[in-house]
């Protein structure tokens, strides 16, 4: 009974808010595009903003996947090396990086919707198991053709002198206004989805699966097609990463690499347009500020806690404990914020009265109540339905 | 004989650990429905714990009992302190616990497995129970007491397991709960304190999996990692809420990594269970003594 | 872990003006009230959708897995008010549900049921309470060993109030007493609501079926759009019932 209510009511009162949320977003990506493209931007920063550029097509792709569909996965990494890898072939062979990075999302695509027959087929967690053995096997592969008897790849997978339409590929600013026009391209190819039919199938799905097969939506085949587009956004993505950095090798498609986009979909804020895109720059972030703060007296004491190896284990520390702490206290991400302030400003006005400014297609649920009691077992749902 | 000798080595203790580790997951999911990717990190913590009090203890089990009380006390707060808030906050939103539960689980995995070696450093521990030394050998094959040891004290904690589930009063509980949750509380249950009973003992199975573990290679956090992933494929083969399924599904997952090491070579040593585990989920996705509820959606 | 509070006694139970609502949704309880006093029973009948469930739901306690919401009112059994406690306080307060569906653990042998609903009593008192609900429904005393999953419809609802008759409470919630059970079964439950009833016990039940409900119950209350009416009101018998 809900479900048609919402498929009828939510949309409409959304979409304005997504499309807003990723129009502002292309203003701001073409704004740094073209600060980057005068020379405004430091190349100091450039170098970061650039790695946090490339994490966020990952982190959109994962989105799509884990929060507009409900599918929870780990397999960023190996959907990432399969990308990395196709395009690295097509470039040696045909020299054309626009057919590499075309491909390598394709074969994200393909790869996507083959392990999703294979694990959508049941129940959702599979996936997650199925993505943990996409990474295993993939980077296994890699490290069987680059460590065979007389490898030329021993040292990676090199990629040779890109253009991208005519234009070369060789600093960082040329990479950052490339990097910011597809990242455009792919918001709003995600906006479209959200906002279409797409969108209110994947809302009626996390509602009640039951309910929305009833209401005519194939779940299994939505949940498919969804989890392979999202994975060839992540090849997509896969592509850039290795291109930008110049080579690939097996040792950096890590279960932690994969790890690292869950927790920045879960500080961005999970089913959310802007969401990615802050999870990538926090995440992708921390390192950094935690690097150039080992030098002062509380980063070298931190490092001597365990004989001199420790700020590197203090990253991962950190920013679970940052994950954790938003899945705990604000489970809608940062991407929340202006839902937080605007209510702040706003204390009298009716609770669900503010529009979503991250553009939840469930309709924004505003604040959180805060739970009145202590919360209750995990899981558990089955008895529900 | 003796390739095949070879390739049975060891298997006992493997499927041990295995073993071990999946009844702390398939207790999880009973209670919770939460597939639990912490569970090796988890197990991690406590046999740290152990390693350290039995260098400071100067003897082994005095800090086994230590790190068992600990171990218990860990897993009980990990769920109220963490999972629980997590599953409260995601439902007061409207959103889907379950998969902000299983996130989650790998965030502290994550996490875990580097608090360790940020306090203790990242070298390995090599974890020496003392037990009267014995062993048995033909051809390639050698069977030593630890071995047996290792193996009959899995079956003890699962066979012990799941009598307890059967007979006592709290099994009965937790039986009800994991049946049907909401009826449950309505039998005045609290799910709560079920679930918080439940992570601490699989906190407790998931630490003797990984002592067990550190007692044929040197305990390392990047190890306990890759131990609580590729236990999956046992899982999944045993069926994700049988307990006697674990059993079965550790034992063939152990054999198919040995083999694959033995007769592929070493490096297809780790990648094999996810082999496995993908053929599983084409072949055989509810597992052979799970139960049928794996509908179409 | 055994439950220590007084769960035994006669209490009756006053609900006044409970709000529920749902979560991003419309408020589906809107200050519904009602009072069952013991060795009575009361029969709620409404069309579809009217919050019925929602009502029994929420005097049953608070969940927070459901998107529905507690928003105010009080639900006081005896001298006690119970408004917004979990569900498993409330139960162990003395008042039990038999909810629509899962009315018995599929796992759970009816034995094992009778079981986890025995620890509500001191531990003298068990095993008398045990003889006389078997006495008082001599056919569940012969599906001891079966399990929930292996019984029909009406011998669930059967073994339902068997259950929780076993607890002693002071007042029995039944959602859909006799939705999906067969005219004979329908019967068969009739007459074990019958015996309830000499048990000083305040029944609430919700029933679709009109002429069930006038025939097991000492009142009968009408539920339309989230408010108690009078069961003559012409809205109350709108789908057909």
């Amino acid at each position: 009974m809900s479900i048609l209510q919402n498929l009828k009511r939510r949309p409409a009162q959304t979409s304005r808010s997504v499309r807003r949320t990723s129009l502002v977003l292309v203003a701001v990506l073409a704004l740094y595009a073209l600060l980057a493209a005068v020379g405004a931007v430091d190349g100091a920063y450039l170098g970061q903003g650039a790695v946090v550029l490339i994490a966020a097509f990952g982190a959109y792709g994962l989105n799509l996947i884990t929060g507009y569909a409900g599918l929870a996965s780990i397999g960023n990494a190996g959907f990432m090396a399969i990308g990395g890898i196709i395009g690295w072939s097509v470039l040696e062979s045909t020299g054309s990086f626009e057919l590499a990075l075309l491909l390598g999302g394709v074969a994200g695509l393909v790869s996507g919707g083959i392990v999703g027959a294979i694990a959508l087929r049941w129940h959702g967690f599979y996936l997650v198991l199925a993505t943990l053995a996409v990474q295993a096997i993939v980077v296994f592969v890699l490290q069987e053709i680059q460590l065979a008897p007389g490898s030329e790849y021993l040292a990676g997978f090199t990629f040779g002198p890109m253009t991208f339409f005519g234009v070369d590929l060789f600093d960082d600013t040329t990479w950052t206004v490339l990097l910011a026009v597809l990242l455009a391209v792919v918001v709003l190819l995600i906006a479209g989805l959200v906002d279409g039919r797409f969108g209110r199938a994947w809302m009626a799905i996390r509602e009640n699966e039951r309910a929305a097969d009833v209401c005519g939506i194939n779940v299994v085949w939505m949940k498919i097609l969804t989890f392979a587009i999202g994975s060839a956004i992540i090849a997509f993505g896969g592509v850039l990463a290795a291109a930008y950095a110049g080579s690939m090798s097996y040792e950096s498609f890590t279960l932690e690499v994969s790890t690292s986009f869950v927790a920045m979909i879960i500080v961005g804020g999970l089913g959310s347009m802007a969401g990615p895109l802050l999870g990538a720059l926090v995440v992708r972030l921390i390192p950094y500020v935690i690097q150039s703060n080992g030098n002062t007296e509380v980063g070298r004491a931190l490092n001597d806690i365990n004989g001199g190896t420790g700020l590197p284990f203090l990253q991962t520390i950190l920013y679970c404990a940052i994950v954790l702490a938003f899945l705990v206290f604000e489970p809608m991400g940062l991407a929340n914020l202006g839902n937080r302030l605007r209510g702040l400003l706003a204390r009298r006005r009716r609770p669900g009265g503010g529009d979503s400014g991250g553009g939840d297609p469930g309709g924004g649920p505003p604040v959180p109540e805060p739970p009145r009691n202590d919360p209750e077992p995990v899981g558990a749902e089955r008895s529900r339905a | 004989m003796g390739t095949l000798g070879a390739a049975l080595n060891g298997v006992l203790l493997l499927s041990a650990i295995y073993a071990l580790l999946s009844l702390g997951l398939v207790l999880i999911f009973r209670a919770t429905r939460v597939l639990n990717f912490a569970a090796g990190a988890i197990g991690l913590v406590g046999a740290y714990l152990v390693y350290e009090l039995s260098t400071i203890f100067g003897s082994f089990y005095p800090a086994l009992v230590v790190g068992i009380v600990v171990a218990i006390a860990f897993g009980a707060l990990i769920y109220l302190g963490v999972l629980s808030p997590i599953s409260g906050a995601r439902a007061s939103i409207g959103a889907s616990t379950d998969v902000g539960v299983v996130l989650g689980t790998i965030i502290l995995a994550e996490l875990l497995i580097a608090a360790v070696p940020f306090f203790a450093g990242s070298r390995g521990r090599p974890v020496d129970v003392p037990l009267p030394a014995w062993q048995w050998s033909a051809g390639g094959l050698t069977i030593s007491s630890l071995q047996i040891v290792a193996f009959v004290l899995m079956i003890a904690v699962v066979v012990g397991v799941a009598v307890g589930l059967r007979r006592s009063p709290l099994g009965l509980r937790m039986r009800a709960a994991a049946d049907s949750p909401r009826l449950a509380r309505l039998n005045g249950i609290s799910t709560r304190e079920v679930a918080t009973v439940t992570w601490a003992l699989s906190a407790l199975v998931s630490m003797l999996g990984v002592l067990l573990y550190a007692t044929s290679t040197d305990l390392q956090p990047a190890s306990a990692a890759g131990l609580g992933a590729a236990l999956f494929p046992a899982l999944l083969l045993g069926g994700l809420d049988s307990i006697g399924g674990c059993i079965l599904g550790s034992i063939v997952l152990a054999l198919v990594q040995s083999f694959s090491a033995v007769y592929l070579g070493g490096e297809w040593m780790a990648v094999s269970p996810y082999i496995f585990l993908l053929l599983v989920l084409i072949v055989r996705p509810q597992g052979f003594f799970g139960k049928a509820e794996f509908s179409r959606l | 872990m055994t439950v220590t509070e007084a769960t035994t006694g006669v209490r009756s139970l006053e609900v006044r003006d409970l709000v529920v609502s749902y979560l991003n949704g419309p408020t589906a309880v809107r200050g519904a009230g009602l009072s069952a006093q013991p060795g009575t029973v009361v029969a709620l009948v409404g069309p579809n959708g009217a919050g019925k469930t929602t009502l029994l739901q929420a005097i049953a306690g608070r969940e927070r897995r459901t998107a529905a919401r507690l928003v105010g009112g009080s639900v006081r059994l005896g001298e006690r008010e119970l408004f917004g406690l979990p569900t498993e306080k409330v139960a162990r307060a003395g008042i039990a549900m038999i909810p629509d569906r899962d009315k018995v653990f599929g796992d759970l042998t009816v034995d094992e049921q009778m079981r986890l609903a025995l620890r509500f009593l001191p531990r003298g008192d068990r095993a008398n309470s045990r003889t006389e609900v078997l006495e008082a429904f001599p056919r569940v005393a012969g599906w001891l060993e079966r399990k929930g999953a292996q019984l029909s419809g009406g011998e669930r609802q059967l073994v339902a109030m068997a259950v929780a008759l076993c607890r002693r409470p002071a007042v029995l919630l039944i959602d859909e007493m006799s939705q999906g059970l067969s005219p004979a079964a329908v019967v068969m439950v009739g007459e074990a609501l019958t015996e309830l009833r000499t048990r000083n016990l305040a029944v609430v039940l919700v029933e679709q079926t009109a002429s069930v409900a006038e025939r097991v119950s000492d009142r009968v209350l009408g539920f339309v759009r989230g408010e108690v009416v009078d069961a003559d009101s012409p809205e109350v018998h709108a789908d057909g019932h």
